[in-house]
């Protein structure tokens, strides 16, 4: 079971987690206004770990009370908190910074909804 | 489903004459299928849209092409109410009513050198969205 904060605010449905991009975060000089040919490296990359999955409810109802829990965590922006996958890994100290909806609740056998959750630090 | 030689055959009420069967076929128009961090398996399948397409085959008479109490089939696009009776041996045992509201979307004839047949081709509609639009009642 994965979780952030110790809470499983993704497990009704099936999710993948995206390892972060690694290294130096490089940007073109022409971008930051100087005239110069290549790039330079502003620092470390910042981390960004991403969730894409489907929350899985048995109606509508229950489904928006699923994303009710995982607002609550977006408001809590300010602080950090763990984040663990499936198989134990764990990220440190990240910020729950988005959920966005990738197209329209699905009405089947199921009520569900595709999306993409994004935690930073 | 399948209803091979079904009774009162009804498009809108008009009578359908020689019918020979009736095929309902149902097929997954989305498929939600899911994948996780834990193995190669799906790990969630859902048929988000349905399709129910329903295939009515009558014979023609010959010479005539109006298999119809009116004379003329029902034309594309046209929003009907199919009703017919079948049983499971084609006898009065266990008869069952079937009901679908539906829109025409083919008409194709074969003709051969003794049989002629008229294949309408419908898609089921339901007006709530939720509710199965082929409606079966015991008769």
């Amino acid at each position: 079971m994965s979780s952030y904060k110790s809470l499983d605010l993704f497990g009704s449905g099936p999710h993948r987690f995206i390892d972060p991009v690694e290294g130096q975060q490089i940007v073109l000089r022409l971008a930051i206004g100087q005239t110069l040919p290549g790039s330079l490296s502003l620092g470390a990359q910042e981390i960004i770990v991403r969730i894409e999955g489907r929350l899985v409810a048995d109606d509508d109802e229950k489904l928006s009370m699923k994303i009710d829990d995982i607002r609550a965590q977006l408001d809590n922006y300010a602080t950090t908190g763990t984040l663990e996958d499936h198989h134990g890994r764990q990220w440190e100290d990240l910020r729950f910074a988005r959920f966005e909806p990738d197209g329209p609740r699905r009405r089947g056998r199921t009520c569900s909804l595709a999306y993409i959750a994004k935690f930073y630090r | 489903m399948l209803a091979l030689r079904p009774n009162s055959v009804t498009l809108d009420s008009l009578p359908l004459e020689h019918v020979a069967h009736i095929i309902i076929d149902r097929a997954a128009e989305s498929l939600i299928e899911e994948w996780d961090d834990t193995g190669p398996h799906a790990a969630f399948v859902d048929v988000a849209q349905q399709r129910t397409t329903i295939k009515v085959t009558h014979t023609v008479e010959t010479g005539a092409l109006a298999g119809f109490a009116v004379p003329a089939p029902p034309a594309l696009g046209a929003s009907v109410t199919l009703t017919f009776e079948t049983a499971l041996a084609g006898g009065d045992g266990a008869r069952r009513r079937i009901t679908a509201s539906a829109v025409v979307t083919a008409l194709k004839h074969d003709v051969t050198a003794s049989l002629t047949t008229r294949t309408i081709t419908l898609i089921a509609a339901s007006a709530s969205g939720t509710s199965d639009p082929i409606a079966i009642e015991e008769v």
